[in-house]
């Protein structure tokens, strides 16, 4: 205990709390999770905060990524020597660490005058995998029971830490997460040595076990809930009847619900890689994504462009660009995936790995298929409604309520939120289609490249001609 | 033609729709028309029947709205009440296509006078949301926490709720500096509203945080938590516009003021 004390003073007593902050947000912004949705719980007199399910985003930082969590680390101190991380051992940068309490009085203060939602706590490994997670469970049971904080927790599983300590951070926190960084076992042991697959996947199984048990113990599905629009969609990946159905399915079961009782990570767990280090290709991320989603049931897998911080010789360029529309097509597949029914295997393979660049994944997927094609709005079901391009949830949604009640033209349909510009080509109503346009590849894939230029453009290294700069009038 | 006018108030609008219903059932050609009071300007052609606010028939109106309907449509037609523009009329439309149709009205998107309502009702409940994001406190005396929004819509009554059930414990004001009136919730106690004067809106306005370094310390992570290499203004502004961004901490330079 005095070894512990005398260190604990030694690193944490330095700076003052500004530098701190400084430091230690500084170094958590390269964690894309900032989500506070997924719970919904109500408060209660005497405590402070409640948690909704929607999530709510506080304000946006200047990349325009929203903030709606105190990101911070507890320590940038590491052990580890991850070849991409600005926080490696090897790398000479300012270092510090925040005590427990100084974390706790931060997040109500911030959540007090409705800056933030809660807390995301992540944290370099200081001594070792135990002793870290040792702090950040001290902080979290000094935030619940102390300072009698009810909001949003989000908190890191430490990767080699023991089950005792995953299973109490679980029951104080919404959220638990695991890095996986990288989607093969190769890569993974080229950027980072000290780390392997089953020293991340073993936390991450247990997590998933325990959500399971106390899901059960409590009379619910064993499965988290999903979007309820997968109920509609044979073809999903979550076509498990329990997981859409919520809890609705095991309501009537006598066991009796206690309420006083916290579940264990209630908004699931999430996960993130990497995107543009090693040589991985979108098909083997893609296929990673979605193995996560159905065998470790993951609420959420995130994706980050690689930011040239480290310079290492198996690293890219320190001057390569930012992989953003990389990124950003990652997720629009990944939200193929969780919303509209689509398998990874379909939207890419191992012949054509990567994304396209001029078009996004669905009008990718619909210019190949157009065996499916043109689809009837007055007929057609949910599932074949929503591979088209230009229709989401929502508008697949209205189509389908409302044409009971009358016939839809596309004037119509365009109010309730179709995107004719990508779904006339897709598209018939009665029988006819908006224009006299051709059924035809290449065709459409022009119409289609020709539309989204705008689209592309902030990810783009292109701009937009300039009469001061470029034609030198000053 | 007849309008019919009623006060700035939701009981107010219940009994007009009432009288003007029962108006218009004896005559069914006339042209009828919903005012608030305020806004009416004489004309012409037209004849001005002001209704007195008559809490019995507004309750009335309101049931039935709720049993006969649904309370969806309820819902709807209250949030569309919220809209910053004079919504009577519309309301009045969209309530006589309801009683005809029934519960599902509000899946009818094809009629004029229910897409109408539908997007009130939606621009309200997104303002709603995005001041439960925005709204930004300073605590202006010890256990005493203060906020200063500026809404289109007069959204401050449903943002009680929210905050209510977020800091049952506190005491905080939240004031709607555009109608001038203040939201009060002492600790532990429901929630009333007052509106206040305009030399004490200055006041208000003016009060700095006592500590002072939890504004400063925000600040400090706004602007580091941000990657550089992944500036992009253009998405910020787009997400967080500049009209939301008066009262917000992190975007007003102390330094400008001083």
């Amino acid at each position: 205990m005095f070894v512990y004390n005398l260190f604990m003073i030694n690193i944490c007593s330095n700076d003052d709390i500004f530098k701190k902050l400084e430091i230690l947000s500084d170094a958590a912004k390269y964690d894309v999770a900032c989500t506070s949705s997924g719970v919904d719980r109500k408060g209660k007199g005497g405590m402070l905060g409640n948690s909704v399910a929607s999530g709510i985003c506080h304000t946006f930082s200047g990349d325009g990524r929203c903030i709606s969590l105190l990101k911070i680390l507890m320590t940038n101190h590491c052990i580890f020597d991850c070849k991409y991380c600005i926080n490696r051992k090897n790398n000479d940068i300012h270092r510090a660490c925040f005590t427990p309490r100084e974390i706790c009085e931060l997040t109500v203060e911030f959540y007090k005058r409705n800056y933030i939602e809660g807390l995301f706590l992540s944290s370099g490994i200081i001594n070792s995998p135990n002793f870290t997670m040792e702090r950040i469970c001290e902080t979290l049971i000094l935030l619940r029971s102390e300072y009698m904080f009810n909001g949003y927790v989000h908190v890191k599983a430490i990767p080699g830490a023991s089950d005792e300590l995953l299973l109490q951070a679980g029951s104080l926190a919404d959220r638990m997460s695991v890095n996986i960084e990288f989607p093969s076992e190769s890569s993974l042991k080229k950027y980072a040595p000290n780390k392997s697959f089953n020293l991340i996947s073993d936390p991450m199984k247990k997590i998933k076990d325990s959500i399971e048990m106390n899901r059960l113990s409590t009379g619910k599905s064993i499965k988290l809930p999903r979007s309820n629009i997968n109920k509609y969609l044979p073809g999903s990946i979550f076509n498990d009847v329990a997981q859409i159905e919520g809890d609705n399915i095991l309501k009537s079961s006598l066991i009796t619900k206690q309420a006083d009782i916290r579940p264990f990570v209630p908004s699931g767990q999430s996960t993130q890689m990497i995107i543009g280090t090693g040589d991985d290709s979108d098909y083997t991320i893609l296929m990673t994504a979605q193995n996560l989603y159905k065998s470790f049931d993951l609420k959420r897998v995130f994706y980050s462009a690689y930011i040239p911080i480290n310079e290492d010789s198996s690293l890219p360029n320190p001057d390569t660009p930012v992989p953003l529309l990389r990124e950003h097509r990652l997720y629009q597949a990944d939200w193929l995936i969780r919303f509209y029914g689509f398998n990874a295997q379909e939207l890419l393979s191992k012949d054509n790995p990567d994304f396209n660049t001029y078009m996004d994944p669905k009008c990718n997927w619909a210019v190949k298929h157009l065996e499916f094609f043109p689809v009837e709005v007055q007929t057609a079901d949910m599932a074949s409604l929503l591979r088209v391009p230009g229709i989401g949830p929502k508008a697949a949604r209205r189509i389908v309520t409302s044409r009971r009640y009358s016939l839809l033209d596309f004037n119509s349909i365009a109010k309730m939120g179709v995107v004719l510009k990508r779904a006339q080509y897709f598209l018939t109503c009665n029988g006819k289609m908006m224009y006299k346009t051709l059924l035809d590849e290449k065709y459409i894939t022009n119409r289609l490249i020709g539309l989204n230029g705008n689209e592309n453009r902030q990810y783009s290294t292109e701009k937009q001609l300039s009469l001061f700069d470029d034609f030198g009038l000053k | 033609m007849k309008i019919f006018t009623y006060d700035d108030n939701f009981y107010a609008l219940a009994s007009c729709i009432y009288t003007t219903w029962e108006y218009s059932l004896c005559h069914k050609d006339e042209n009828i028309i919903l005012q608030k009071h305020l806004f009416t300007q004489q004309s012409l052609f037209s004849e001005i029947v002001y209704v007195s606010t008559d809490i019995t028939k507004a309750k009335k109106v309101i049931e039935s709205v709720k049993h006969k309907i649904s309370i969806q449509a309820y819902e709807t037609v209250y949030m569309a009440f919220l809209y910053y523009k004079d919504t009577g009329n519309d309301i009045y439309n969209y309530l006589r296509l309801a009683f005809k149709y029934g519960k599902k009205i509000n899946y009818m998107s094809g009629e004029e006078a229910v897409m109408k309502l539908l997007k009130f009702q939606t621009a309200v409940s997104r303002e709603i949301h995005s001041y439960k994001e925005v709204t930004r406190f300073k605590e202006v005396d010890k256990d005493m926490f203060l906020a200063t929004i500026e809404p289109k819509h007069n959204i401050l009554a449903e943002l009680s709720y929210h905050f209510k059930d977020r800091m049952p414990s506190l005491n905080w004001i939240i004031i709607d500096a555009s109608r001038s009136i203040a939201l009060i919730h002492p600790k532990d106690s429901e929630c009333y509203m007052q509106t206040i004067e305009k030399n004490e809106l200055e006041v208000a306005t003016k009060l700095n945080d006592i500590k002072n370094p939890y504004s400063k310390l925000w600040k400090v992570f706004f602007e580091n938590i941000s990657i550089e290499e992944r500036e992009n203004v253009n998405l910020q502004r787009k997400n967080c516009p500049l009209r939301k961004r008066k009262y917000m901490t992190e975007f007003i330079d102390e330094n400008k003021n001083a």
